[in-house]
């Protein structure tokens, strides 16, 4: 059965190949038909590849204990949910899951977009299916998920796709389960959402490619893929933020974001791609920023590999490191590939790519936009920067006296803290700004109220305790963006009521309704407010404590006192947990105790860790973060590491309310085909703006 | 773009500006590269598989100290272990084994029970009848020195305090007799 997968994946590599070549040719030669079988090789490469994925999934699923992969990452008392999980768990089912996720999103791409862009579909697809190609070849040469155990001549066992000579299958009766810090329900969908981010940008950069191949590089296609790259965007937030939850509830530091090699990995594209979505907007209206779009989606591009390639390659060590492999050389040449090919394409058509229109004044929109891009990119540089430090460093260190060191969480927080405090400037003052130039009279009509909204929050801030510079800013402009928020949504709703006579929530409902791209990106932004208030709070205000202690012991954090009452062991599905009981006691007052506990996975074969299962009392104000660290005696004395976590829930909420906005201002437009009608119905109100 | 922030910038040295530009970002480009190759060619785990051994100090369950500088000249078999750890039952009666055949040949067994929980441990030695010397690994500083990544992992040292051999899961008495007659001999 599972050798239907491995047929399945070689018979795409041929398809694949041979869909390359058709399009090419078909486009060089102008042969529409060569073209269409190109598409179709498309199809077919999709279909076997989602075929291959079934037949992985249904032997995880089956404990087909025949591959090597099943044995790796299943046992017999792993659930179900997680024996599809392990789907993508491990680096051959995680490259295969990429394939899966982007033959999904081609098929997609090429259905909805066939009949529009006639010049460009060629070279589109056929990046589509080089792309596809590359992850085939990887899949079948170097990670294969159907390779199976032998048991070879000498003893040795060894995962081989094709029986080695005298060797004898390997009988196995039981796998070595699922990596226990995997065995949680946000990092099971986590790395989906990331997935379906990073590997959703490959359909923005094959219509990039083939802009610029066919220097076809006026605005029809960036229109639409500002869908194509919104769609991935949202996930890739929404991978990130779970990732960050991810970090905080389970590895217990305390923290969510610790600038982890792997963590910047799904930053690092997050970044270009959300400049690339606001610089497009610049395109679209004036013809303007095309060189930046272009870098901007061909780094987006790139950065996704380059983060497959840093995670599964092991260049740089990381907390998350879960595979090791030669994969490596592999990726490095596809990226070298794609980068100096894409890099080519960009320095030969630049020309082209000159803006049909010039900057009129720093204080317009467009270069409020050009000065994003430039942040972005900035701390997109840094952050890559910071990432690579350890290699840099190494290398230097062979000639000059430079230790080779990493660069930790404070070095990163320092650099791009205040870049992000620009940028969050930056998002609250370029809706203010007017296209070209903004006149005396609307820079002192839009900002007064912001800028005032701005210093009330700081004020308020400083009532309440706040007393770190650096706070009081983030604070500063978190009310100045909020300002402008609410004063858009102010003005946009009292026009309607002005107008129409609607109540207020019907003016705002149909304010969002009638112009989601706009008020759906002010939602986004008002997430992003709510997640900046979080890492403010969090960052600044943390409280941390530790202490060793004896039972009914207490120590104290924050305005809480936590004693220690007692430690059981529990038996649960898949784990032996060693739960203590903690006391707790805010601001004099009892509460629920919590139970902070340490997992201990049983598995048969392999290799065993314990996990933390950190007790988290979540609040609006702050959170509690009880650490259970160890203990001695038979539970006698006990470790704790404790945390007050200022604001940090907001993150949470902040990205769900990103993700809704985002949502609000891709979904399809109901009410467009009634609005164009009922505007040709009334002329005298339709005067279209450019 | 460039060109719309300097508009009064002479063509032939816009020109000549953007030719130095690319070449600034093929060499960028190229650099990126390189430095990733670079990274692949020197990437591996952290696990000391070779050269110096970490030196630590392990206090046994009896109270006697090991510190590992002070054992030159015997070959030492680190073992990693726990009583949550399934697969460390497998090996535990043959590395007793091994233990109390090459104890008078100047091998010492030393086993690092790495977060565990007493007395469950010393359960462990009772119920295996295992000899030789066993103590805690308070915070896991020697797991972490030596890169450990799982359990159970085995480190053999030679007589000159080098990493001789790392066996990476379970290990068995023809593995561990294997590897101490070839250091013996040397």
């Amino acid at each position: 059965m599972a050798d239907l997968g491995l047929l399945a994946l070689t018979i795409a590599l041929f398809v694949a190949a041979f869909g390359i070549a058709a399009n090419l040719i078909g486009a060089w030669q102008r042969r529409p038909a060569l073209v269409v079988a190109g598409r179709n090789a498309l199809y077919v490469v999709s279909a076997f590849v989602t075929f291959a994925s079934m037949v992985l999934v249904a032997a995880l699923v089956r404990r087909d204990y025949s591959l090597a992969y099943v044995v790796g990452h299943v046992s017999n008392d792993l659930p179900l949910f997680y024996r599809v999980a392990a789907f993508w768990g491990g680096q051959a089912g995680s490259l295969l899951f990429w394939t899966l996720v982007l033959s999904l999103y081609a098929y997609a791409a090429t259905v909805a977009q066939w009949e529009r862009q006639p010049v460009l579909r060629p070279y589109v697809t056929a990046v589509l299916l080089t792309t596809q190609l590359f992850f085939l070849v990887v899949l079948l040469f170097s990670a294969n998920p159907f390779a199976r155990l032998w048991v070879l001549p000498d003893g040795n066992i060894e995962p081989r796709v094709v029986a080695p000579a005298g060797a004898v299958a390997h009988q196995v009766t039981d796998g070595s389960g699922l990596n226990p810090l995997l065995q949680n329900y946000w990092m099971v969908i986590h790395p989906v959402m990331l997935y379906l981010g990073w590997v959703g940008m490959t359909v923005p950069f094959a219509y990039a490619v083939a802009a610029l191949v066919t220097r076809q590089l006026g605005n029809d296609w960036i229109r639409v893929m500002r869908r194509w790259t919104l769609v991935p965007w949202m996930f890739l937030t929404a991978g990130i933020l779970m990732g960050s939850q991810w970090a905080y509830v389970e590895l217990g530091w305390g923290g969510y974001w610790a600038w982890d090699p792997v963590e910047n990995a799904s930053l690092l594209p997050w970044l270009t791609a959300t400049a690339f979505l606001h610089s497009i907007m610049i395109q679209e209206r004036r013809g303007m920023l095309k060189v930046w779009n272009m870098v901007l989606i061909g780094t987006t591009f790139g950065l996704t590999i380059f983060g497959t390639f840093l995670t599964r390659s092991g260049v740089i060590e990381s907390v998350h490191a879960f595979a090791l492999s030669n994969i490596g050389p592999l990726f490095l040449a596809f990226m070298a590939l794609t980068f100096f090919g894409y890099l080519w394409l960009l320095l030969s058509r630049w020309d082209d790519l000159r803006s049909v229109n010039q900057l009129d004044s720093v204080l317009s929109r467009e270069s409020a936009f050009l000065f994003q891009n430039l942040v972005f990119f900035g701390i997109m540089g840094v952050t890559l920067f910071g990432t690579l430090y350890p290699l840099i460093s190494d290398f230097l260190s062979r000639f000059l006296p430079v230790d080779r060191m990493s660069l930790a969480a404070p070095w990163f927080n320092k650099v791009t803290g205040p870049l992000f405090i620009v940028l969050l400037a930056l998002m609250g003052s370029a809706p203010l700004l007017a296209w070209r130039r903004t006149g005396r009279a609307a820079l002192r009509e839009n900002f007064t109220f912001p800028l005032v909204f701005g210093l009330a929050t700081a004020l308020l801030a400083f009532l309440l305790g706040v007393r770190r510079p650096y706070a009081v800013l983030s604070f500063a402009v978190i009310g100045f963006v909020l300002g402008g928020i609410l004063q858009e949504f102010y003005r946009g709703a009292q026009a309607r009521r002005a107008t129409r006579g609607e109540s207020w929530p019907a003016a705002v409902w149909t304010l969002l309704r009638r112009n989601q791209r706009r008020y759906g990106g002010y939602i986004v932004h008002l997430g992003v407010l709510m997640i900046a208030v979080a890492i403010t709070g969090a960052n600044t205000y943390q409280i941390e404590a530790q202490a060793n202690l004896a039972i009914n012991e207490s120590m104290r954090v924050g305005n809480y006192e936590l004693t220690y009452m007692d430690l059981r062991q529990v038996a649960g599905p898949t784990y032996d947990q060693v739960r203590a009981v903690v006391g707790v006691k805010r601001n004099g007052l009892v509460t629920d105790p919590v139970m902070p506990a340490m997992n201990f996975y049983r598995s048969r074969a392999g290799q065993d860790q314990p996990t933390n299962e950190i007790a988290i009392r979540m609040g609006l104000t702050e959170d509690l973060y009880v650490v259970l660290a160890g203990w001695e005696n038979n539970g006698q004395t006990a470790s704790f590491k404790a945390y007050v976590n200022p604001l940090m829930s907001w993150m949470w909420i902040g990205g769900a309310v990103m993700i809704l906005g985002t949502l609000a201002a891709v979904w399809p437009h109901a009410t467009a085909e009634e609005r164009r009608r009922s505007e040709a119905a009334a002329p005298a109100a339709g005067v279209r703006r450019a | 773009m460039a060109d719309a922030l300097s508009p009064t910038a002479a063509p032939k040295q816009v020109g000549k500006r953007r030719a130095l530009s690319r070449y600034l970002i093929l060499v960028l480009a190229a650099g990126f590269v390189a430095l990733l190759a670079y990274g692949l060619m020197i990437s591996g785990d952290r696990r000391v598989t070779e050269g110096q051994a970490p030196d630590f100090t392990l206090t046994s369950f009896e109270g006697k100290t090991y510190r590992l500088s002070e054992l030159q000249g015997q070959v030492v078999v680190l073992n990693f272990w726990a009583t949550w750890c399934v697969s460390c039952k497998d090996e535990a009666d043959d590395i007793e084994r091994v233990w109390r055949q090459y104890r008078d040949r100047g091998v010492l067994v030393l086993g690092v029970n790495y977060l565990d929980q007493e007395p469950l441990n010393r359960q462990w030695i009772q119920n295996y009848d295992i000899t030789y010397p066993n103590g805690p690994d308070i915070q896991g500083r020697i797991y972490n020195a030596y890169g450990v990544q799982g359990l159970p992992e085995t480190f053999i040292v030679d007589p000159q305090g080098q990493v001789a051999k790392v066996f990476i899961g379970p290990v068995t008495e023809a593995q561990l007799v294997a590897e101490l007659e070839r250091l013996l001999r040397h």
